[in-house]
């Protein structure tokens, strides 16, 4: 790829001029050809139809609204490309060698996809003759902006994501508070009987409180016996571990 | 040294016993208290092991390093060139109950120290009476039982009551009939037969061979093997909780000790073998001294539910080891709990959780 000529009949900041082979060794095999006029018209149209969208929310005088509306409406109307607007399009694209539409406009990459500045200043031109030629100029800038960032397409995307994710926590809240009813039910209705099956899994319970007992009396003894004043002449406990 | 200076003075103090009127609740504990390592549970989740160990500054430049304080539990192996040190038990019971003089006033420090860092550990509030069961062999003498208690008094712990350590753990487990609970410890082996009551004098047998046996068995067994190796007693234990098996294995015990300072290489699997097989017939023999005196109509129920607990549990083909030594009593199962080093401590703390309150309160008063 090498930068488009400062000499070319269509410069355009920012794009590039590809030799046909380079194109073919990419595997493009078909191009269709636009001339300029044609380029031109489409432009035309469609900030023409952009201005259209955005002028039932403007507040402008209706003088101005109805000025603007028939210059736009003059636009959407179809045109016919002449052979010269044709010839337009044939370029030297390398030295001495004369093709027909080789040339193809590639947008560079690193920039915003916006309306080339040629068709811009085509439109620009073609209003700035009426009186609201810099308002208007403006506002085709603004609407060309708005154009390139599709905001209409990326609201409805953020709006349908967040409908999504908003309908699938819905769900997910109906369906943990099910659970959790259900959970409750459950306890609820076989708390008696959990408790029976506990007391049943553990059949020593009922001894464990005469353990506690004799332990807790044992410990007392041992108390009792060493606050005597004469531990040498102590007498053997039942529950206690034999003296060394 | 003793401790003597004013350092040591205040941590003394630290630990007196607080006002019991100014306790409003209670934090129960369990305490398995082992010659080499003792562990605790609380009420309020929070358990801690720690060497059965303290030590302090050998000499002034020791005590500036150490910030002139006794330490407790593991920061002494760690910091024990600088420090004197002191096991406060021996084969299970607290050393001083043995000693006299000067030794026997610096071994009862040692027990009071540890059992107020087992106390410090739980982190009770200031509002929190400490009621503690403490786990001790189970052929402690009466003496002994006593001196736990004085000992945790004085340690900060209002209210104490003393249990067979096996009991402990049968407890736990809610073995408390026709079972017998082998606890495996570093100074002994205690084995206490469950028959659904307080276990008596002829309930429970202690073996004085446990794991501190098996520790010099293995530095003379090492030491016949290899004389020109240069070991510490604590290398040996550290070789023998790594690479500790009773049955053949593929996989070899090689550590690394010191031959004329140079770190060699050294195969001691034959060793650790041999000295860890000692222990299994005195097992055995203790078993079936505690079956054989059970009613008969029952004793084939409690050989096929013998409990082993404690950290010398963990011998890898102890189970198998125990269960061949059984054969000759006409066969039995033996079972490893889960969780060996907290077992006694977690049933300990069961026993004072559910003891009756109006029983603590007894206790303490």
């Amino acid at each position: 790829m090498k930068p488009e000529s400062a000499d070319s009949p269509l410069s355009i900041p920012n794009s590039s001029v590809h030799p046909l082979q380079e194109l073919q060794d990419k595997g493009i095999q078909k191009l269709r050809v636009v001339t300029q006029t044609q380029l031109r018209e489409t432009a035309r149209k469609a900030v023409s139809r952009a201005l259209l969208e955005m002028l039932d929310g403007l507040a402008l005088p209706s003088e101005q609204h109805q000025q603007i509306l028939a210059r736009a409406n003059q636009y959407m109307s179809p045109t016919i490309a002449t052979a010269a607007d044709r010839d337009e399009a044939t370029e030297v694209v390398e030295e001495g060698r004369e093709v027909t539409a080789p040339m193809i406009k590639v947008p560079s990459p690193v920039n915003p996809p916006m309306p080339t500045p040629a068709a811009a200043e085509q439109a620009s031109a073609s209003v700035s003759d009426g009186p609201l030629g810099k308002r208007e100029k403006a506002l085709l800038i603004q609407l060309s902006k708005l154009i390139a960032r599709d905001w209409r397409t990326e609201m409805a995307t953020v709006r349908d994501t967040q409908n999504t994710q908003v309908e699938r926590l819905e769900m997910r809240i109906e369906e943990l508070t099910l659970a959790l009813q259900a959970t409750d039910h459950a306890i609820a209705v076989n708390g008696d009987l959990e408790i029976d099956q506990l007391e049943v899994k553990s059949p020593f319970d009922h001894k464990k409180s005469e353990l506690l007992d004799q332990l807790f009396q044992a410990n007392v003894a041992l108390r009792e016996i060493s606050e005597s004043p004469q531990p040498g002449d102590l007498p053997s406990l039942p529950r206690e571990g034999r003296s060394s | 040294m003793k401790p003597q200076n004013k350092a040591q003075k205040s941590q003394q103090r630290d630990v007196k016993t607080p006002k019991i009127s100014s306790k409003t609740s209670l934090l129960h504990v369990g305490i398995d208290l082992g010659t080499s390592r003792s562990a605790i549970a609380s009420s309020n989740g929070s358990r801690e092991v720690m060497a059965s160990l303290v030590g302090w500054p050998k000499d002034s430049v020791s005590a500036k390093v150490l910030g002139g304080q006794t330490l407790v539990g593991d920061a002494v192996l760690k910091n024990r060139l600088a420090l004197n040190t002191c096991f406060p038990l021996k084969e299970g019971n607290l050393a001083f109950t043995r000693l006299s003089g000067s030794e026997q006033d610096l071994s009862r420090q040692a027990g009071v120290q540890l059992l107020a860092a087992l106390r410090n550990a739980c982190n009770p509030r200031p509002d929190q009476a400490v009621c503690a069961v403490i786990g001790a062999p189970a052929e402690a003498t009466r003496e002994n039982k006593q001196a736990i208690v004085d000992l945790a008094n004085e340690a900060g712990i209002e209210g104490v009551m003393v249990v067979s350590e096996p009991f402990a753990v049968a407890y736990a487990l809610d073995a408390l009939e026709n079972a017998i609970v082998i606890d495996i410890g570093a100074g002994t082996i205690d084995l206490c037969r469950m028959a659904g009551s307080l276990p008596g004098l002829e309930d429970q047998v202690t073996v004085f061979r446990a794991g501190n046996y098996v520790d010099q068995r293995l530095a003379e067994l090492v030491r016949e093997a290899h004389p020109e190796v240069q070991f510490t007693s604590n290398m040996i234990k550290m070789a023998k909780e790594r690479f500790s098996s009773v049955i053949d294995t593929e996989k070899r015990a090689v550590v690394t000790f010191p031959i004329a300072g140079r770190p060699t290489p050294v195969d001691i699997t034959d060793q650790i073998r041999s000295a860890v097989e000692e222990l299994v017939p005195w097992i055995t023999e203790a078993i079936q001294s505690l079956v054989a005196s059970f009613d008969p109509e029952f004793q084939h129920l409690i050989r096929n539910r013998i409990i082993v607990s404690g950290g010398g549990s963990q011998v890898f083909g102890l189970q198998e080891s125990l269960e061949q030594g059984l054969e000759s009593l006409g066969g039995g199962r033996v079972l490893i709990v889960d969780d060996p080093v907290y077992a006694g401590a977690q049933g300990a703390l069961k026993l004072a959780q559910e003891m009756p309150t109006e029983y603590w309160t007894r206790m303490r008063g």
